[in-house]
């Protein structure tokens, strides 16, 4: 959304003149935040959540998508779900939100996670690779990879935004300082991304070549597929989901001591949401 | 016809652009993750 907001000058329509900071992962994104390298971040809710128990003073502001925007894959020998038992399932690392995924992926689908091997494979184009050669039995990607999975021969199992129960996987955040001392500035950012939505879901030909700018991929029939998977998961207005972050909990709870417990709402503010619709 | 409409269209957006970039900004940076977009 903030690529859109920035391309379609909707950070300028709101007062804002913004410069966009891309990092590698969820946890530099933090890091940029609390060191004030960066106003705001968009990122992982995994990141923001774990950030928060381990005292940083940071608060989501907007949840962008509160499922699970992957795909299942799996080699195409595998016809269903219970046939991933005893099976390898390739991940990008042991933590983060791509085994979140993998864990809650196979709940959703009846199969214990315990019963399947998680190995670290790396990067979404390294976990097809894994697969295509046969290393390797499933994993989960986001649908800009669908190209490459059925260039591969691998199968989608399950397109993983259907899965109903809500998960705060990617969310705005900012300092809980910076909610407190510039308010009006955090509600024009936020003013900026809901018309970021609005734009998104109306004009599909230029979001498209705004995702195809930001993320370097070229392949259109990608791109459209990811227009599509994304279109329907961006809530308006951006509220943050309660039970998406109860679901982090209990996911990251598993490895995780020091989230064990936590409560809900020590993690978001929506206030300044609230305030925007009443406006 | 449709290309007098996309004219339009094309020319408000410019005049429109033209128009937020003359009011005050405030700056802002924004940090994000490349990996919902890119790597995972």
């Amino acid at each position: 959304m903030i690529a859109i907001a920035d391309s379609q000058g909707l950070f300028e329509k709101n007062g804002l003149k913004a410069e966009l900071i891309g990092m590698r992962g969820g946890v530099q994104v933090i890091q940029g935040v609390l060191s004030g390298s960066a106003d705001f971040g968009q990122g992982g809710g995994a990141e923001t959540i774990q950030a928060v128990v381990s005292g940083i003073d940071v608060a989501l502001i907007a949840g962008l998508i509160p499922r699970m925007h992957y795909l299942l894959v799996t080699r195409p020998e595998i016809s269903q779900p219970a046939d991933l038992a005893g099976k390898k399932f390739a991940v990008a690392s042991l933590v983060g939100t791509v085994i979140i995924v993998a864990r809650r992926s196979l709940d959703a689908l009846g199969v214990p996670p315990g019963r399947v091997t998680f190995l670290v494979a790396g990067p979404p184009q390294d976990r097809i690779l894994a697969l295509a050669s046969g290393n390797m039995d499933a994993t989960v990607v986001a649908p800009e990879s669908l190209a490459a999975v059925k260039k591969s021969g691998l199968k989608v199992m399950k397109d993983l935004s259907e899965i109903p129960e809500p998960i705060q996987l990617t969310a705005l955040f900012t300092m809980r300082k910076t909610i407190r001392e510039k308010r009006p500035l955090t509600k024009s950012f936020l003013a900026a991304i809901q018309d970021a939505i609005v734009f998104y879901r109306t004009r599909e030909k230029e979001s498209i070549e705004v995702i195809e700018k930001f993320t370097g991929v070229k392949d259109q029939d990608a791109l459209k597929a990811s227009y599509d998977f994304h279109k329907k998961l961006f809530p308006l207005p951006p509220y943050p989901s309660r039970e998406g972050i109860q679901t982090l909990i209990n996911q990251l709870a598993i490895d995780d001591p020091k989230v064990k417990g936590a409560v809900v709402n020590n993690f978001f503010d929506s206030s300044l949401l609230e305030e925007l619709r009443t406006k | 016809m449709k290309a007098l409409v996309i004219f339009i269209i094309a020319s408000t957006a410019v005049v429109s652009s033209s128009v937020y970039a003359q009011k005050d900004l405030t700056p802002i940076k924004i940090a994000y993750a490349a990996r919902p977009w890119i790597t995972s």
